[in-house]
């Protein structure tokens, strides 16, 4: 591990280490070190207020799902002291010794997820606009990042597609004007292409004349745009109508 | 979630409720986990959505936490600092090991799972980056650009620190101390008890 292993409770909290060597050798120095045991607490249910800030209800058939799935899978006894995490497990926590008592965290946190669970409900207007507001605001970062790079193509069909992305921001703004009008059943889906392939990145929205945006944009990539089903598809199953890279 | 499906009493789940559910769940109560369903299913697939971005596989994931969440619910400790953080950190671990597994699987046949019924209902529909969290969302505006962007390129992003260094330009030790710093600020300003 580099560097102090007290500055890395932010990025074991974000669960942003992907070695896995490096995350164990943190997980010892947690057993040593209460301050950096209780800042991750903290930083855990302070990243927890992030997913509930970006949550949208799953559709009713995943519910359906789960709860059918469940009567067929056995569940884990307690973990007794000192065993080895279960692999399947897949939470990366101290021994529990370490761990005081934090119930008003997670008070705090269970609130804003009620919050967010209604907000999942009704998506009513004021949300809207915040998150258009959100959007806007994500549009202006990319725009006037330092690095931005732009490029402009006639779409197949009709139309006019804009790009302006920026690596360090890692994101492409997406703007279209005049692209044909489709079905109901058919959306326009946007791909970031290197060489490995295309990634998806996400559906141009109904009302095309806002700009949206995508990533991660790495600087190797092209944007191209395909038309799909409405859902969007894992990967292209038609032509792109452009393929644009920034220069 | 249709009204039909609100566990009752919605809207005045406080965290130990959240935390009882979870307990009640270790002990194969499937009532007590069909609510806590109810409860973080919105916030697990937002994340998960966020991260692996295709429609169809963010349901395949957000079903594999949920199914985890039943499995290993004795496995939570309740000291540890609340049951939703320990539900959003299995979430987010599956969600980048599923982004890494497709990346590895390179041209594999992902539109396999891709059924005819796999259109995501209308009121998720974006994509594109989003915050419904009004408190968060300004939270988020207090940090600095590079705070900001390497929480938000790890946390939404499902990168590394490493990968977040190289994406920023930035050393990884600087990255490490920004997420850091980052955080810091959230926490204080989101009011996250010390
Ligand atoms: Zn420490």
């Amino acid at each position: 591990m580099t560097g102090d292993p007290h500055t890395l409770a932010g990025a074991y909290a974000l669960d942003a280490i992907d070695d896995a060597e490096e995350r164990r050798l943190f997980e010892a120095h947690l057993d040593g070190c209460e301050s950096c045991a209780a800042e991750l607490r903290e930083f855990q249910a302070t990243t927890a207020r992030l997913a509930m800030a970006a949550a949208e209800a799953p559709p009713p058939r995943v519910r359906e799902r789960v709860l059918a799935d469940i009567r067929h899978v056995r569940q884990l006894p307690p973990a007794v002291p000192d065993e080895e995490p279960e692999r399947g497990a897949q939470v990366r926590t101290p021994r529990p010794k370490r761990w005081r008592r934090a119930a008003v965290a997670g008070l705090a946190a269970a609130a804003c997820l009620v919050t967010a669970a209604s907000v999942g409900v009704a998506v009513g207007e004021r949300q809207r606009a915040a998150r258009t507001e959100a959007a806007q605001r994500e549009v202006a970062s990319v725009l006037s990042a330092p690095d931005a790079r732009s490029a402009t193509g006639r779409a197949t069909g009709g139309g006019t597609v804009a790009i302006v992305a920026s690596a360090s921001r890692g994101r492409v703004v997406v703007a279209s004007s005049g692209l044909r009008t489709l079905p109901s059943s058919r959306a326009y889906q946007l791909w970031l292409i290197d060489a490995a392939g295309p990634r998806p990145a996400g559906l141009l929205p109904g009302d095309r004349d806002r700009p949206v945006v995508a990533g991660t944009w790495r600087p190797s990539d092209r944007l191209g745009v395909t038309v799909e089903p409405a859902g969007g598809s894992a990967r292209p199953t038609t032509a792109p109508l452009v393929l644009l890279s920034p220069a | 979630m249709p009204p039909d499906t609100r566990p009752p009493g919605d809207g005045t789940l406080s965290g130990q409720d959240a935390d009882a559910l979870l307990q009640r769940t270790a002990r194969g109560d499937e009532r007590a986990f069909e609510r806590l369903y109810d409860v973080v299913a919105a916030p697990v697939h937002g994340l998960v959505r966020r991260i692996v971005r295709d429609p169809a596989m963010s349901e395949e994931v957000t079903q594999e936490v949920m199914i985890e969440v039943w499995r290993t619910a004795a496995r939570y400790d309740p000291r540890r600092g609340g049951a939703p953080a320990w539900i959003m950190t299995i979430a987010h671990r599956r969600a980048v090991d599923r982004v890494r597994r497709e990346q590895a699987a390179g041209e594999r046949e992902a539109a396999a799972g891709q059924g005819p019924g796999a259109s995501h209902d209308p009121v998720g529909e974006r994509v594109e980056a989003r915050l419904e969290h009004e408190r968060v969302r300004r939270c988020l505006g207090t940090l600095t650009r590079l705070q900001r962007e390497t929480v938000t390129l790890a946390y939404y992003g499902g990168h590394s620190y490493r990968e977040v260094a190289r994406l920023v330009g930035a050393p990884p030790n600087t990255v490490r101390t920004r997420m850091r710093d980052g955080i810091i600020r959230l926490r204080d300003c989101l009011g996250v008890e010390r």
